[in-house]
């Protein structure tokens, strides 16, 4: 029988045990500045994605731009734009190893824990930041239809259903899917079609059985397909300031499928349990790029990914809770295989622009009227990876309770191995048309393999004091971020190449460094791993009924800092370098306050993040601010629940949201930024039987703000944040 | 300049002069050692009473059917001049005994960059080449070029 829709169901649900796993602190004062969003949350929010907790979690910051590839985060000032991310994220307890796949749509979601600092000890590689573990509904919570249509008002529409169901007291199953049809909101203007137009389907299979009182399975099968624009670039023009419209020629698209299958397995000994939590992970996506984003016909790139991963976690924890002396130990493995091919085909414009007009401008110093030509204005550096990563981890923690004072301390050590099989080529005839009258075919190749080994040592104390109304704290804690191969650097090393090979094939040396490059071996491609050092101290207090404070102060030292770095000059290519050194310090405060259906959140974060060292081999930007990271970030939500006792109506929910942050800087120098914006957002919400109607906006003053920043062939662009949005949403429970 | 190119002028006619003596019993010199190029000074006239100097400029030769083809590696003819190019010289006349060869050419077409270079044509062409020094003096088109090295 079904049980009682919408409210009942969030309660049963925050009743429920929150989190089975035995890496998760439950107690809700924990050593840990830590940011829990609960299912009803989530709804009353309108939370459809990772991006959308931006702001509402303190110091934590995912911009919205690019394509659903584009999962840059930033946690306390520290983030990456490519390759490894700083924040771990885990689905019911499977970690997700490829950062392409952590935008995607949450549906069903009971809750969302972010653990703010290094998580290292007990996560491993690339949780620097933190860690965010996702919890799916599962159908042991709870039992029934669920189903939601949203129309968004520039029309996109989503749905989702799910369905929930015990047909045993030992077993569940449930089946949920959702979709998404996105129209966009910003217009390329050379193409007169949305950009950011597109669709996404998802779905999850959960089948969780209680073999007996000791032995409990829980499989997640789920599979996302998405097929979208984006990459919504405004070229600035640099006399005016002002930006251009949107207007590039060649297509720009995402498409990504991916599949992961968990299965987490809970055994409990009566002394001793266990958790063992395997997966298997499978991502394909193509990107295609029109990397100049102007209507000129430069150069496009089309990058094709098939990731496979495996992964294997086991924990175990001695069983009493009321010991004085608690422990868990694990053992982490891992290994994926990427196969990578990222062909950058360079067009009329980018042929003249990009490669020739390099060359003959010194030729034409001294033959003004001689020109080195291609017989092509059209050709294609192709690059073809093959990157396995392999690792395992051994980690422990151990807790111990003297009275008030609990202390913590883990240790993990982490190795990692990695190599790249990479292979560059093109091929195309070129001449010299003063002193040959033929086309001289010149191939180029770049071929070779990498190989890298990476141990950690990753330990972690804390000092905890309980008392009635919570608790304070201190930890230390490192993490790190795992190194890596810059595969993106590749075109631009094979067209530094093919010039070089063409001039040395003609016996020419040019006097002017546009054809040299720092890069020109694989070597340079490979980057090592950032850490860090995270010092915090923090307290949870609850003085009074339903008021919650959390506040935290900390100090991060970053070193080998990864840094994406722009080649100099007219380059076509992008990497990451470990430049810079970094520190970061700030805090973060949340305070929830209830009375009867009024309750208000607010939400602060402020972080001082700048480097200590990091010169880019032209200027020195030591004392400047880490971009891209904001300094504040602010969200305040208020609601009022009104209590009818109606057959009809139940409940009349109206709450308002103030999301703000900034600022936020583009550049090392520091030169150009974002300052600080505000975001007004408002939500009404008819709550009946089984049928939950909702009105929402956001951005209602339709601030005008930038959300990113790049530089590409020597041109700058800024992408925009989304304008003023409405919606009507359509829950049913049953 | 002028005296020391007069001298050295004067000094290659007269090794040529000797060369020419030996007549039938020339020993062409071996081609040398991959690597193992002449390393000396190239001397430019600008026609404009400056000269142009490139110092650590690599000479390699190599004979076919008892023509001498040289190559100069990276030269530049002016100071203005943006690239530095490798210089094919081919055909060059060939006499000498072992240690002690001359060469003499007259409008030679080099090569450079792909083809080649009418406009600098080759004249005048005179030197010496021992197992240590190579010394050569040539109009490159109108401009009088000296190159005098050592291994």
């Amino acid at each position: 029988m079904a049980q009682e829709p919408t409210d009942s169901l969030h309660h049963d649900i925050e009743l429920v045990e929150i989190s089975a796993s035995l890496k998760s602190d439950n107690r809700a004062s924990k050593p840990i500045s830590a940011t829990t969003i609960t299912m009803a949350q989530i709804e009353q929010r309108g939370i459809g994605s990772i991006k959308e907790l931006s702001l509402i979690a303190p110091n934590f910051y995912q911009p919205d731009y690019g394509s659903s590839i584009t999962s840059s985060i930033y946690v306390r000032g520290f983030g990456s734009r490519i390759d490894q991310p700083v924040l771990g994220l885990t689905i019911d307890d499977v970690p997700v190893m490829n950062k392409n796949s952590y935008d995607f749509d949450l549906f069903d979601i009971r809750r969302i824990e972010l653990l703010r600092g290094p998580q290292g000890t007990l996560y491993g590689r690339n949780t620097s930041g933190g860690v965010m573990n996702i919890t799916s509904l599962s159908p042991f919570d709870w039992q029934g239809f669920r189903g939601m249509v949203e129309l968004t008002s520039n029309l996109s529409q989503r749905a989702s259903m799910a369905y929930y169901s015990k047909p045993t007291e030992r077993l569940g199953v449930s089946l949920s899917v959702a979709g998404n049809n996105e129209m966009g909101y910003f217009r390329n203007t050379y193409t007169d079609t949305m950009c950011d137009a597109g669709y996404n389907i998802g779905g999850r299979l959960r089948l969780q059985w209680l073999a007996n009182n000791h032995l409990s399975l829980d499989n997640i099968l789920t599979a996302g397909y998405t097929d979208e624009g984006g990459y919504a670039y405004q070229l600035l023009d640099k006399e005016s300031g002002h930006y251009n419209p949107i207007a590039y020629n060649d297509p720009s698209s995402y498409k990504r499928l991916s599949i992961s299958d968990g299965l987490v397995l809970h055994w409990n000994s009566g002394n001793i349990r266990l958790q063992s939590t395997t997966s298997v992970q499978y991502l394909g996506d193509e990107m295609t790029l029109d990397q100049d984003f102007t209507p000129k016909s430069m150069f496009t790139l089309q990058q094709q990914q098939s990731e496979f991963a495996i992964t294997e976690d086991i924990v175990i924890r001695n069983a009493d809770t009321s010991s004085r002396w608690q422990w868990l130990c694990g053992l982490f493995g891992f290994a994926k295989w990427l196969d990578m091919s990222s062909p950058v085909t360079f067009k009329h414009d980018g042929v003249e622009e990009l490669i020739l007009s390099n060359i003959n401008n010194g030729i034409h110093n001294v033959f003004p009227e001689n020109n080195i030509k291609f017989d092509t204005d059209n050709f294609v550096i192709a690059s073809d990876f093959n990157i396995p990563v392999y690792g395992t981890a051994l980690y422990h923690q151990s807790y111990f309770d003297l009275g008030r004072w609990r202390l913590t301390a883990g240790l993990r050590f982490d190795i990692e191995q990695t190599s790249m099989d990479y292979h560059s080529q093109a091929e195309l005839g070129y001449m010299f048309d003063y002193t040959m009258t033929e086309f001289k075919p010149l191939h180029t190749k770049f071929k070779g393999r990498e190989k890298q080994l990476f141990w950690e040592v990753l330990p972690k104390f804390s000092v905890e004091y309980r008392t009635s109304v919570g608790n304070i704290y201190g930890t230390i804690t490192r993490g790190y971020k795992s190194g890596g191969y810059n595969t993106q650097i590749f075109s631009d090393i094979l067209q530094s190449k093919m010039m070089n090979d063409m001039l040395s094939d003609l016996g020419i040396e040019l006097d002017s460094s546009a054809t040299q490059t720092s890069y020109d071996s694989a070597s340079a491609t490979r980057y090592k791993p950032e850490t860090s050092w995270n010092f915090e101290v923090g307290t949870h207090l609850s003085p009074i009924a339903r008021l919650s404070i959390d506040a935290a102060a900390f100090w991060i030292e970053c070193f080998d800092q990864q840094v994406t770095v722009l080649p100099k000059g007219m380059s076509t290519g992008r990497m990451m370098s470990n430049a810079a050194r970094a520190r970061s310090y700030g805090v973060e405060l949340s305070v929830d306050y209830g009375y009867r259906g009024f309750n208000i959140r607010g939400d602060y974060g402020y972080t001082n993040a700048r480097f200590r060292k990091y010169n880019d081999g032209v200027e020195e930007y030591a004392g400047k601010r880490i971009p891209y990271s904001p300094e504040h970030t602010a969200a305040l939500i208020a609601s009022y629940s009104w209590h009818i006792d109606n057959n009809t109506l139940q409940n009349i929910t109206l709450s308002a949201d103030w999301r703000g942050t900034g600022s936020i800087y583009w550049n090392e120098a520091n030169t150009l930024r974002q300052p600080f914006y505000s975001l007004l957002g408002a939500q009404l919400t008819l709550r009946m039987k089984h049928v939950q109607l909702t009105i929402w906006g956001r951005n209602l003053l339709n601030s005008d703000y930038d959300q990113f920043y790049f530089k590409s062939v020597g041109n700058e662009f800024f992408s925009k944040g989304k304008p003023l949005s409405a919606g009507i949403k359509v829950n049913v429970t049953i | 300049m002028k005296i020391a190119k007069l001298i050295f002028g004067i000094m290659l006619s007269a090794a040529i002069f000797v060369s020419c003596e030996n007549g039938d019993n020339n020993t062409l010199p071996p081609n040398p050692v991959e690597g193992e190029c002449y390393i000396g000074t190239l001397t430019v006239d600008q026609n404009d009473g400056t000269f142009y100097t490139q110092e650590n400029v690599e000479v390699d030769y190599q004979i076919i059917d008892g023509k001498l083809n040289f190559v100069m590696y990276k030269v530049k003819f002016a100071n203005g001049m943006p690239i530095k190019l490798d210089m094919v010289v081919e055909g060059v006349d060939c006499l000498g005994a072992l240690g002690n060869y001359t060469l003499a050419g007259n409008n030679i077409i080099p090569y450079a960059m792909g083809g080649p270079f009418e406009k600098y044509t080759i004249t005048e062409l005179i030197g010496i080449i021992t197992n240590q020094t190579m010394n050569l003096s040539f109009n490159c088109g109108e401009y009088p070029v000296t190159y005098q090295g050592t291994r």
